[in-house]
């Protein structure tokens, strides 16, 4: 069943219409439609298997797919990934796979800045380290030396270099200690006041209820429900998000 | 004693270009996971081309030809690999058909002969040992390569996506890094190499149209020694090579002269070095 959202007021930074994702000739998303607003945070709910990941990884170029895909106006549909990372869309990856364990958390972030012109690239860089002071304590460390919570906060770091419109984070919660969650929660809070719009799947409810504006549940590569963030403070409705029963 | 330090000289100097083989076969694995089968066949094309046309012209020529060769098998490489999704089987067995074509190509060509000049008829005397100016040459090129390559590699933003290119290919395309276009040149950058290469084989040990596939292979075996991942131990494997050649040549009988390298080369693949290394990728 697709879903058209609610229009959201405001310029909408991202907008995906029939949006599909497919590996050779097996489609496991169809129909996707949604939109997202600068300083808005969107989450993806759904259980394993829904098509979360393989949604995010559409949307950023790396898993194939169809569908219209603009970012601020300019349609992404047949960009390879790294045009669409040119044009403002970043992608932290499940598990981190967006960092390079054999290079130094310097290096990373650098790989991270350097689309951005020389002129703005320490302002950024200071803006990250503010964001997640440790990364400067680990600078000269190796990513893949870095604990889970350490290496989340670079994969983001890194995302963030380029100063991107769209954040789409997949799980960052994933395998991460509680008080991680207090940094991340932090984090995006500060990034939707600092206008980013962020698309955020994730299976930990909790977390998402704690962060987002809006939620989408995705059931089998399709949109079954959507609603406010006010629905995930009730743990029925919770419950009843994460399993796409319950009203629509 | 003293003969003994004549042939690792000597063996060194051979192993220049090994380990300038060596290093392509290195820096194509650790950034695109693949091997170029074809990369002894780019320098006896190299040797052919100059031989063929001689002096600097020649020389640029022979490059110009590697570089095209290679510029073959990188649009090959592209067509069926991007991040995530790699076909190295089907590349490999692409370089080995272009392998074959060359030799063929060079056999029909240039016919059997050795392809050889040795321009220079004085030898340096170093400490009693008799030194051709040509190895000179060769070590003073293969220095320069080295440190351009060092240098771009660890410098500059180009080896920056090339190392990032290397260790997470997906992770690269999402920071805005053009990977394949980053694998395409490093099909080119090999080309080059085995290029400059067979225009040192020529002036110093010569080649025919059947040495493609042993140039291979002492190209492949340097770049193993010291982990396929790592570009410049690939280099220093190449005049461990060179070396084990010369000793071998001095103390052995002629036919255990070029089988014992062979069985160095089998020890250490059986020995698991490429698997050992693999985490090691993008470094140099």
């Amino acid at each position: 069943m697709n879903m058209q959202l609610g229009s959201a007021p405001g310029a909408s930074v991202l907008s995906c219409k029939g949006l599909s994702a497919r590996y050779h000739r097996v489609t496991v998303v169809s129909g996707v439609d949604l939109s997202l607003r600068a300083g808005e945070m969107l989450a993806v709910l759904g259980s394993n298997g829904a098509g979360k990941s393989s949604m995010l990884q559409a949307i950023a170029g790396v898993v194939r797919g169809g569908g219209e895909i603009n970012v601020n106006g300019r349609s992404l549909g047949g960009m390879s990934a790294h045009k669409r990372a040119l044009h403002g869309l970043s992608l932290v990856p499940e598990q981190r796979r967006n960092i390079f364990p054999t290079m130094t958390v310097r290096e990373n972030i650098d790989i991270g800045l350097a689309l951005l012109p020389a002129s703005e690239r320490e302002a950024q860089r200071a803006f990250i380290i503010d964001l997640f002071p440790i990364l400067q304590t680990r600078e000269t460390a190796m990513a893949g030396m870095l604990s889970g919570g350490e290496q989340q906060m670079l994969a983001i770091g890194l995302a963030l270099g380029r100063k991107p419109a769209v954040l789409a984070l997949d799980e960052p919660s994933q395998g991460l200690a509680p008080a991680v969650f207090d940094i991340l929660a932090a984090a995006f809070d500060r990034l939707k006041k600092g206008g980013l719009a962020l698309l955020l799947a994730e299976q930990n409810v909790p977390f998402a209820a704690r962060i987002v504006d809006r939620y989408v549940v995705l059931s089998h590569g399709h949109i079954v429900r959507s609603g406010d963030r006010a629905d995930l403070d009730d743990p029925q409705r919770i419950a009843e998000a994460f399993l796409g029963t319950g009203r629509g | 004693m003293y003969e003994l330090v004549e042939y690792l000289l000597r063996g060194a100097l051979l192993g220049i270009t090994y380990g300038l083989l060596a290093f392509p076969v290195s820096l194509l694995f650790s950034t695109t996971g693949s091997v170029d089968v074809a990369l002894g066949a780019y320098a006896v094309l190299a040797v052919a081309v100059a031989y063929s046309i001689g002096g600097p012209v020649g020389i640029l020529a022979a490059i110009l030809a590697t570089v095209f060769a290679s510029f073959v098998v990188g649009i090959i490489s592209l067509r069926l690999n991007r991040p995530g999704a790699v076909d190295h089987v089907t590349a490999v067995l692409g370089t080995f058909g272009l392998a074959m074509f060359l030799e063929s190509l060079i056999l029909s060509v240039f016919g059997t002969n050795p392809m050889i000049r040795q321009p220079f008829d004085t030898f340096w005397n170093i400490g009693g040992i008799r030194i051709s100016p040509q190895t000179g040459i060769n070590a003073a090129v293969c220095l320069v390569i080295l440190t351009a390559l060092f240098v771009v590699l660890r410098k500059t933003p180009f080896g920056r996506s090339m190392r990032a290119s290397a260790a997470n290919p997906v992770g690269a395309s999402l920071n805005g890094i053009p990977v394949r276009q980053i694998w395409f040149a490093t099909y080119l950058l090999g080309g080059l190499l085995a290029g400059v290469a067979g225009v040192l084989i020529l002036y110093t040990t010569g080649a025919d149209y059947s040495s493609a596939f042993t140039l291979t292979i002492w190209g492949f075996g340097s770049a193993i020694i010291f982990g396929m991942n790592s570009p410049l131990r690939g280099f220093a494997g190449g005049l461990i090579i060179g070396m084990v050649q010369a000793l071998c040549s001095g103390y052995l009988p002629g036919a255990w002269a070029t089988a014992i390298p062979l069985v160095v080369i089998f020890v250490v693949l059986s020995m698991g070095r490429m698997n050992q290394i693999v985490s090691t990728g993008g470094r140099v």
